[in-house]
């Protein structure tokens, strides 16, 4: 089955970067879920006769400094990057694109108020955000989540907030509205469905910015607690030994780097995709 | 488990070959050169002052900053020996358990020309045991009941009761002298202008940054040749909380003098511009301190089991670099005179960890919070205590606070029955005892009543005669290790390593392991 070649579908498949990144994805995903299985090692078990040690046969990626195998940990970690870029994400679509379509459907001074209480939060630097939520609510999964989420939500209703008002001025919503229908139904039925497009391509880059914001609270000790490893907290733990045992920083980066890149390279070709204006231009 | 004997056989080994290094480089420097004057001193330290004057500082840290500009009543050499000629009190008779006769030194003047005398002893030691400037020291002088200035040079502490420790308490924080004028002048404002008799005086402080200190003109000590001290011209002690930046900031030339972490110990020794010393248990690096009335740990055989399953060599491998000392004794670690490697107590063995547990009733183990404080090598301990208790069925959870609030849920707050810690030198006996194993002793979470400890307490502190102190701290070590009150499990090794043209770093450690910076002198390049 392959998809038709003026769908979306089908255009992602013959852009190679949209690929790349599908399979980057992909990949980290299977490992996520099926980890149990695929992990060489048992994420907590230590080989006090292989301490720090580099790539090995018996350690594909290495050992940290107690002895664990950096391959299981990085599978295992990743559960935690896809949970909280998946996660942020999600929270920041549930709650911005809502307030987007509110503010353009009421307007007036709830419109100001949406978008001032946004740019409060967008001016607000987000890593702070999460630190204070961490020393609130106490360093968990769901503290990393919400902190991310948060920060998301302004770009998405501002996103939103813009393309719907595009749409609110053409023909057909003025017919819709001639016609009779409620703000809700116009709301839901006309204007969401021709605005979400840039939505899906922010959500895309969204999730890679997660990634980097789990990687960055790990890093400073906020979020996920050891020992479930994230690969913020294996940098971490890696920091001290950069020189004595470079592979043990090495492998956590590279997998943020391609995690990040692909998704920014899906939500890229996504945006090429989408984009109507962009339609048809040699690349 | 030949294996493990072949490890313990090359880990001592290879002490014993650290030890030669410094011996060797001890040796070669023996045709001293002639002291060149001038130049600064930058060192690294990882905490911040929590004061600087001596006397009400509460952080073991803060000796790094107060030993280089205050004077000590009574000095000692860096195994604890009094040492007449660097002190403040040129002799002494602590014969009569009734009195303390010092006779001072002549001449010497504090850094705000206050003179030094016997008015300014009774003054310094009368404002340490007013309750109202909370000394951290007091309870180590609750055995003085009064302070006499005899004359001008001599004064006699009277005694409720007889003071064992009497010299080595006035070799600490309680035995550095303040100047009287300034302590009056300045009241709570005195804690970070502290002034004293010092071959440094403090001439800049900037909370989180530095402490700059500057040369004494006035100072009244010479070196053996009988040239004037201090040699520098400038000492700044800056803090620095990463061990890996201040590892850079040596290398890069920015700091003369550091700590080193030990992961860092076999790159430097290998490195021939820069020198390395250490100081054979300058710390305890990790010590199990149990809550006596909190379940599970109140529960003797409990104790013994998670004392018995944990491998200290393990953790020495993996966090310590093979470079700590698996503890053998109590809290009084290796060098120190009460150190007793022969007395009773757990040492690794899982089957006996097996057999406590089933003594204790909870064959297939039990479940416990414990509290660490996070630190490079600390977090990674508390894992693999947590993996090795595991295996036989104890599960751990970890409590994380940073330092002083761990400290005090644990021993206040009644927060868990158990505390994974590290501990300073202490190597005069007395103050453990009276700080940990006394039934009011600050650092006794369970505050259980215990009269025969009590007793021995009392009868250790209140000999001056080493030998017959010895037999008194052993049977101490008997019970508390014995029952599992508080059990060490390795003993730190201290690192530092300088720039090869800072001469003097063979005295660079004290006698707590804490740096002591007075005779340093820059050989200029």
């Amino acid at each position: 089955m392959i998809p038709r070649a003026d769908t979306v579908a089908g255009r992602l498949l013959r852009t190679p970067r949209a690929v790349f990144g599908m399979a980057v994805i992909l990949l980290v995903l299977l490992g996520a879920v099926f980890a149990d299985a695929v992990m060489p090692h048992l994420s907590e078990d230590m080989d006090f006769d292989n301490l720090l040690s580099g790539p090995t046969w018996l350690h594909l990626l290495g050992t940290d400094q107690l002895g664990r195998d950096t391959l299981s940990r990085l599978i295992l970690g990743s559960q935690v990057a896809l949970q909280v870029s998946v996660g942020a994400v999600g929270l920041g679509v549930v709650i911005g694109v809502p307030l987007g379509l509110v503010s353009v459907t009421i307007g007036g001074w709830v419109d100001d108020a949406i978008m001032r209480v946004m740019d409060a939060i967008v001016v607000f630097p987000s890593l702070l955000v999460a630190v204070a939520l961490a020393a609130a609510i106490g360093n968990s999964l769901g503290t990393v989540i919400v902190a991310i989420g948060i920060a998301n939500v302004p770009w998405l209703a501002r996103i939103t907030r813009s393309q719907a008002l595009g749409v609110r001025s053409l023909d057909f919503v003025a017919a819709a509205e001639a016609a009779g229908s409620s703000r809700i139904k116009i709301m839901l039925r006309h204007i969401l469905p021709n605005a979400i497009a840039p939505v899906i391509v922010q959500a895309t880059l969204g999730m890679g910015y997660a990634v980097l914001a789990e990687a960055a609270l790990g890093f400073i000790g906020v979020g996920v607690t050891p020992p479930t490893p994230t690969w913020g907290n294996m940098l971490q733990a890696a920091f001290p030994f950069l020189e004595l045992q470079p592979a043990l920083s090495i492998a956590p980066g590279v997998a943020i780097f391609l995690l990040v890149l692909a998704f920014n390279l899906l939500g890229d070709a996504l945006r090429d995709i989408l984009d109507p204006r962009l339609r048809g231009v040699v690349r | 488990m030949a294996n493990t004997l072949r490890r313990r056989t090359l880990l001592k080994a290879s002490l014993a070959g650290a030890g030669a290094t410094v011996l060797l480089a001890r040796h070669g420097r023996a045709a001293a050169e002639k002291p060149q004057y001038g130049g600064k001193l930058r060192v690294a330290y990882q905490l911040a002052p929590g004061a600087l004057d001596p006397v009400v500082g509460r952080s073991g840290g803060d000796a790094y900053y107060w030993r280089q500009f205050v004077d000590q009543l009574v000095d000692a050499d860096p195994a604890l020996k009094p040492r007449p000629e660097t002190s403040l009190a040129e002799s002494w008779d602590v014969s009569d358990p009734k009195k303390v006769m010092l006779k001072l030194r002549r001449g010497v003047l504090f850094h705000d020309d206050t003179p030094f005398n016997a008015e300014a002893v009774k003054f310094n030691i009368e404002r340490l045991l007013d309750p109202a400037t909370k000394a951290t020291p007091r309870a180590a002088f609750s055995a003085v009941e009064t302070v006499d200035a005899v004359d001008e040079h001599l004064v006699r502490i009277n005694l409720k009761k007889p003071w064992g420790s009497v010299l080595s308490t006035l070799a600490d924080r309680g035995g550095a002298m303040n100047s009287p004028t300034a302590v009056k002048a300045l009241g709570a404002d005195y804690a970070f202008k502290p002034v004293s008799t010092g071959p440094f005086k403090i001439a800049e402080f900037v909370s989180g940054s530095h402490v700059r200190f500057v040369r004494n003109e006035k100072y009244w000590g010479r070196d053996a040749a009988g040239n004037p001290l201090p040699y520098l011209d400038e000492i700044v002690v800056n803090t620095v909380k990463d061990p890996t930046v201040q590892v850079s900031a040596l290398k890069a030339g920015e700091m003369d003098l550091i700590y080193l972490p030990y992961r860092e110990v076999g790159n430097f020794l290998a490195d021939k511009t820069y020198n390395v010393r250490k100081f054979d248990g300058g710390g305890i690096a990790l010590t199990l301190q149990y809550n006596r009335a909190k379940p599970p740990m109140d529960n003797m055989n409990l104790r013994l089991a998670v004392a018995y399953a944990i491998n200290p060599e393990l953790i020495n491998r993996a966090v310590f670099f093979n470079r700590a000392i698996i503890a053998k004794g109590g809290m009084w670690p290796t060098g120190a005179w009460a150190y007793d490697p022969t007395v009773k107590r757990p040492h690794y063995d899982v089957a006996k960890a097996r057999e406590y547990l089933k003594l204790g009733g909870k064959p297939n183990g039990f479940e416990m919070d414990a509290i660490i404080w996070p630190s490079e090598v600390n977090t990674p301990m508390a894992e693999i205590i947590r993996a090795q208790l595991g295996a036989i069925g104890i599960k751990l959870n970890l409590k994380v606070y940073e330092v002083t609030v761990a400290t005090e849920k644990f021993n206040y707050g009644g927060e868990a029955p158990i505390f994974l810690t590290s501990w300073s030198r202490y190597p005069e006996p007395d103050w453990n005892a009276s700080l940990i194993y006394r039934s009011n002793g600050y650092y006794n979470a369970g505050k259980i009543k215990d009269d025969r400890l009590d007793a021995l307490i009392d009868a250790g502190a209140a000999v001056a005669d080493i030998e017959k102190r010895k037999p008194i701290y052993r049977q101490i070590d008997e019970i508390v290790l014995g029952e599992a009150h508080m059990v060490p499990m390795l003993y730190g090794v201290t690192y530092a390593a300088a720039r090869k043209n800072l001469i003097g770093i063979d005295d660079v450690f004290g006698w707590d392991a804490k740096m002591y910076l007075h005779r340093m002198w820059l050989k200029k390049t």
